[in-house]
């Protein structure tokens, strides 16, 4: 599928003819654009379009389409699981210029918003009306709106908001054969196949995502915000499900466990209790009346399950204090060691403490301790093992314990990714959660979208051999 | 799974061909958090513009992936180097020093227009390295200032408006002492480095920091025989040039017996406290390691002080800006508004962008003139709604690109160190 020599004037030719005005051809230039936030992998791409309206992303995968080259969308580069890792010699075409929004419309809470547009601007963005985008990835200041769609990004407040497809109405698609067509829309439902709904989280396989239409949340009137310390693991697992199970949906449920714990407050002295074995931060929100009680609720519950301390907050600094380590913890994380491997699925919150225990034990085995902070709330897991990539075989050692660790979730009843996405990282995985039926009507589905399989191939789904190979 | 492993060739502990440190490659995980604070990224939203894209371009050098080719030099040199993406990296990758050896790589290769060679082969090469020569250097620009339509001139030729524009002002040479002496009890002896730019355009803010100095308790003396502490020389790929003039400095220095060394230059004083790294190889390491641990910044030594009693109140408003080589490069965050704070009714204003690059960025305008140019718009036309009496900023550089800016904007209101400021404060008058 790569480019031959004598093409690639032919092509860099095609992209200008179509209007486009910034392509990267220098090997300097497209090894920027090699790899994302994926530790994993990195392949060299021919060309680099950057497009600067969504005209370009058009002919550019037009132009795909008359060479045969495999290309891959960009927003950010901040996904981990490899998503935007270009195919070697095929073309990455840049979104991260279309972030303009297009169209705010307070009375429907909807903007239509370009894929390039960051999380957090466009929060910002529509603050003066009382109302943001609810979804917020960890990477939410420097991730796109197009990428979270591609991903389905998730993030802490996701809980009671629901991850980033509740927040999508509605999308502009280039076809990965260069057709346009609009998915969704400002109507609250349509007939016909939900492709809206199929695209999100379809990890740029199945066209380019030109247009958002994102729902916006009003903002809550009140916030609290609960800091809660247990001696156990155990415990804290079991308060969590408890709240869940009383009805209370809180907007945050989010764990951490003692070696993050001391890692937070050996660097950042964010004044967490040192001796806990878990902390639980819970946030709920809504009216007055209903988020005292709530809060009131919460404490009960965990004091039921043998809480040691109970910190309530109610205003923005207070509040700000609290969540200050468990925004910190990646940053303290990274100074223990320099790199490490960040997972991500989701277990049944009931069997927390089980595979959380085999977590540990599998790290151990092979050297390093695991950190967990995580959604507690919905059981999505991210256990953290840091290394040194200088260290002989760390860096093997830590692909290794994830392998095993992402099986005992599995057969914990778990599945493989909560909100990083499939992409390199769990593709060959795929066949521990989905039978080859299952499989054989994904690669028909995407076959449909993309015939000439030139939008973003190798990604999501397993490679045909591999996939067989790990299914033993 | 069959995940090669495709970074072999960083071989940890050894220089790689793009010349940053493989270790310091290595360590960056590519999760683009700088980019939110990258002031090239936000202008331009293009990943060569970014911190990461940046390590990307070395890594791909580095690993042999890519030449090292004039685009790759391109790229270093559209760096600002503000290290605004120090401070916020969560793995500590050490982008300055990074930055600083590619440049030194990039020489090699990198293509400019003859102007703007000409230039920096005057200014880095022939200007700083005496005293005299600088001397020199400030006479012929006395001359050249006297010359009709020379702005026009200037306006023609690749890089030099900017350039014209800050060297054009004229500067301001008060007379300094040699040593001044408390009347109460002595905290110990500080010795001032007088510089290079600040000493031809910047003598009032000497002046005034040895005068708070004193305030403050400390014996203030300031050699006459000091000079360039080549902090541009290392910024700008001359890290030999760097470490020549360095050594005289702390040779120079430390024969004074200072108890602390005080500047007033926000860039000086990085890579002042960064002696210790950059003299690590050097037959004056140790006394580097001395110099290195005695430096530090006006605004540290003032705050770290006993608050100085009957300060006398200042009615104005000023709005302060944050040079990047005083709260990302020596992490002093908010120095300049704290200090100001104990000035009674001085109204202080740190806007949301403070701590943002105004494109002055050492002889940045010289090699990037329309992006420091934009910058320095968005910065002003960020302050203007403050409708402030002065601007503040603690670095000779930012200083003359602001005024630059003012003066296009025919605001005529004082743009100073914040020090001088202060010392308006002080009883004695």
């Amino acid at each position: 599928m790569t480019v031959q020599i004598h093409q690639r004037s032919a092509v860099l030719e095609a992209f200008r003819a179509a209007g486009i005005r910034q392509v990267l051809t220098d090997p300097v230039e497209v090894a920027i654009f090699a790899k994302d936030a994926c530790p994993l992998d990195q392949a060299m791409p021919a060309f680099v379009v950057v497009a600067e309206s969504a005209d370009d992303v058009v002919a550019a995968v037009r132009v795909c389409n008359r060479f045969s080259l495999p290309f891959t969308a960009r927003g950010a580069g901040t996904g981990i699981s490899g998503g935007a890792v270009p195919v070697e010699g095929g073309v990455v075409i840049s979104l991260a210029k279309l972030n303009r929004i297009l169209e705010v419309d307070p009375e429907n809470r909807c903007a239509w918003v370009g894929p390039g547009l960051v999380n957090l601007q466009l929060s910002e963005h529509v603050r003066p009306y009382g109302l943001h985008y609810a979804p917020d990835p960890s990477s939410y200041m420097v991730s796109t709106i197009g990428g979270n769609v591609a991903e389905n990004a998730g993030g802490p407040h996701c809980l009671a908001y629901g991850v980033t497809t509740n927040h999508i109405l509605g999308l502009e698609l280039v076809l990965p054969t260069g057709e346009v067509v609009t998915l969704g829309g400002k109507a609250a439902e349509y007939p016909g196949f939900d492709l809206r709904g199929l695209v999100v989280g379809s990890e740029g396989t199945l066209g380019i995502v030109t247009r958002v239409l994102v729902k916006l949340t009003p903002n809550p009137p009140e916030l609290r915000t609960l800091l809660i310390s247990f001696r156990s693991l155990a415990d804290a697992a079991a308060a969590v499900s408890a709240v869940i199970a009383a009805g209370v949906i809180p907007v945050a449920l989010e764990m951490m466990d003692r070696p993050c714990l001391e890692v937070i407050e050996e660097y950042v002295h964010a004044g967490y209790p040192a001796d806990a074995e878990a902390v639980l931060i819970v946030e709920v929100d809504g009216l007055p009346g209903k988020v005292a009680a709530e809060a009131e609720q919460v404490a009960q519950i965990a004091r039921a399950h043998n809480a040691v301390e109970v910190r309530l907050a109610t205003d923005p600094e207070q509040r700000a204090r609290l969540w200050f380590g468990r925004r910190a913890a990646f940053g303290a994380i990274a100074k223990l060691k320099p790199n490490y491997y960040l997972h991500d699925f989701v277990v049944p919150r009931t069997r927390l403490v089980e595979v959380l225990t085999q977590i540990r034990t599998i790290c151990e085995k092979y050297g390093f301790v695991p950190l967990n902070v995580f959604h507690a709330g919905d059981g999505n897991l991210h256990p953290l093992i840091v290394y040194d990539y200088a260290e002989a075989g760390a860096y093997e050692r830590a692909l290794r314990a994830g392998q095993e660790i992402i099986r005992v979730c599995i057969a914990a009843g778990g599945t493989l990714s909560g909100e990083h996405g499939i992409g390199i990282e769990k593709r060959d995985l795929m066949p521990l959660v989905f039978s080859p039926e299952d499989l054989a009507a994904m690669r028909r589905l995407k076959r449909a979208f993309d015939p000439n399989n030139l939008a973003n191939p190798d990604k999501l789904l397993p490679l045909e051999t591999a996939g067989q190979e790990a299914a033993h | 799974m069959d995940h090669q492993v495709k970074v072999a060739t960083l071989i940890p502990g050894q220089r790689t061909a793009a010349g940053p440190l493989a270790d310091d490659i290595r360590r960056c995980v590519a999760c683009g958090i700088c980019l939110t604070v990258c002031p090239t990224y936000q202008v331009t939203l293009e990943e060569w513009q970014s911190p990461r894209g940046r390590i990307a371009a070395m890594r791909a050098v580095a690993e042999g992936r890519a030449p090292l080719n004039e685009r790759f030099a391109a790229f270093m040199y559209d760096c600002l180097a503000c290290r605004a993406c120090e401070a916020v990296c969560p793995s500590g990758v050490p982008f300055g020093r990074m930055v600083e050896a590619a440049r030194v790589e990039a020489e090699r290769v990198v293509r400019r227009p003859l102007t703007v060679r000409l230039s920096r082969w005057i200014l880095l090469n022939w200007a700083l390295k005496s005293r005299r020569r600088f001397a020199r250097f400030v006479r012929l620009l006395d001359l050249y200032r006297k010359i009709p339509g020379r702005r026009v001139l200037a306006g023609i030729a690749p890089g030099l408006k900017m350039a014209e524009a800050q060297f054009g002002q004229a500067t301001d040479r008060v007379d300094l002492p040699e040593r001044l002496t408390p009347a109460g009890p002595v905290a110990g002896r500080a010795v001032l480095l007088t510089g290079c730019v600040m000493d031809f355009w910047f003598r009032p803010a000497h002046l005034a920091t040895a005068r708070t100095l004193v305030a403050a308790g400390y014996e203030v003396v300031i050699p006459r025989d000091q000079w360039c502490c080549g902090a541009l020389h290392f910024h700008n790929g001359q890290p030999e040039n760097g470490r020549r003039l360095a050594a005289d400095l702390v040779r120079t220095v430390l024969n004074y017996g200072p108890d602390v060394i005080v500047t007033n230059s926000a860039g000086c004083g990085s890579v002042l406290k960064e002696y210790a790294e950059l003299l690590a190889e050097t037959p004056g390491a140790e006394a580097a390691v001395e110099f290195g641990r005695r430096v530090r910044d006006i605004h540290e030594v003032l705050l770290a002080a006993p608050e100085l009693p009957n300060l006398r109140p200042v009615r104005r408003r000023v709005v302060v800006e944050n040079p990047c080589h005083l709260v990302h490069a020596q992490r002093l965050a908010g120095v300049t508004r704290q200090l100001l704070g104990r000035v009674p009714e001085l109204e202080v204003i740190e806007p949301r962008d403070a701590n943002r690059c105004c494109g002055a960025a050492g002889i940045f305008g010289l090699e990037r003139p329309d992006m420091s140019a934009r910058l320095l718009n968005d910065k002003l036309a960020a302050l203007e709604p403050f409708r402030p009496d002065e601007i503040v900023s603690a670095n000779p550089g930012c200083l003359l690109q602001l005024r630059t800016g003012a003066r296009e904007r025919g605001w005529n209101i004082p743009i100073r160190h914040p020090v001088e400021l202060f010392a308006e404060g002080l009883a004695d008058g």
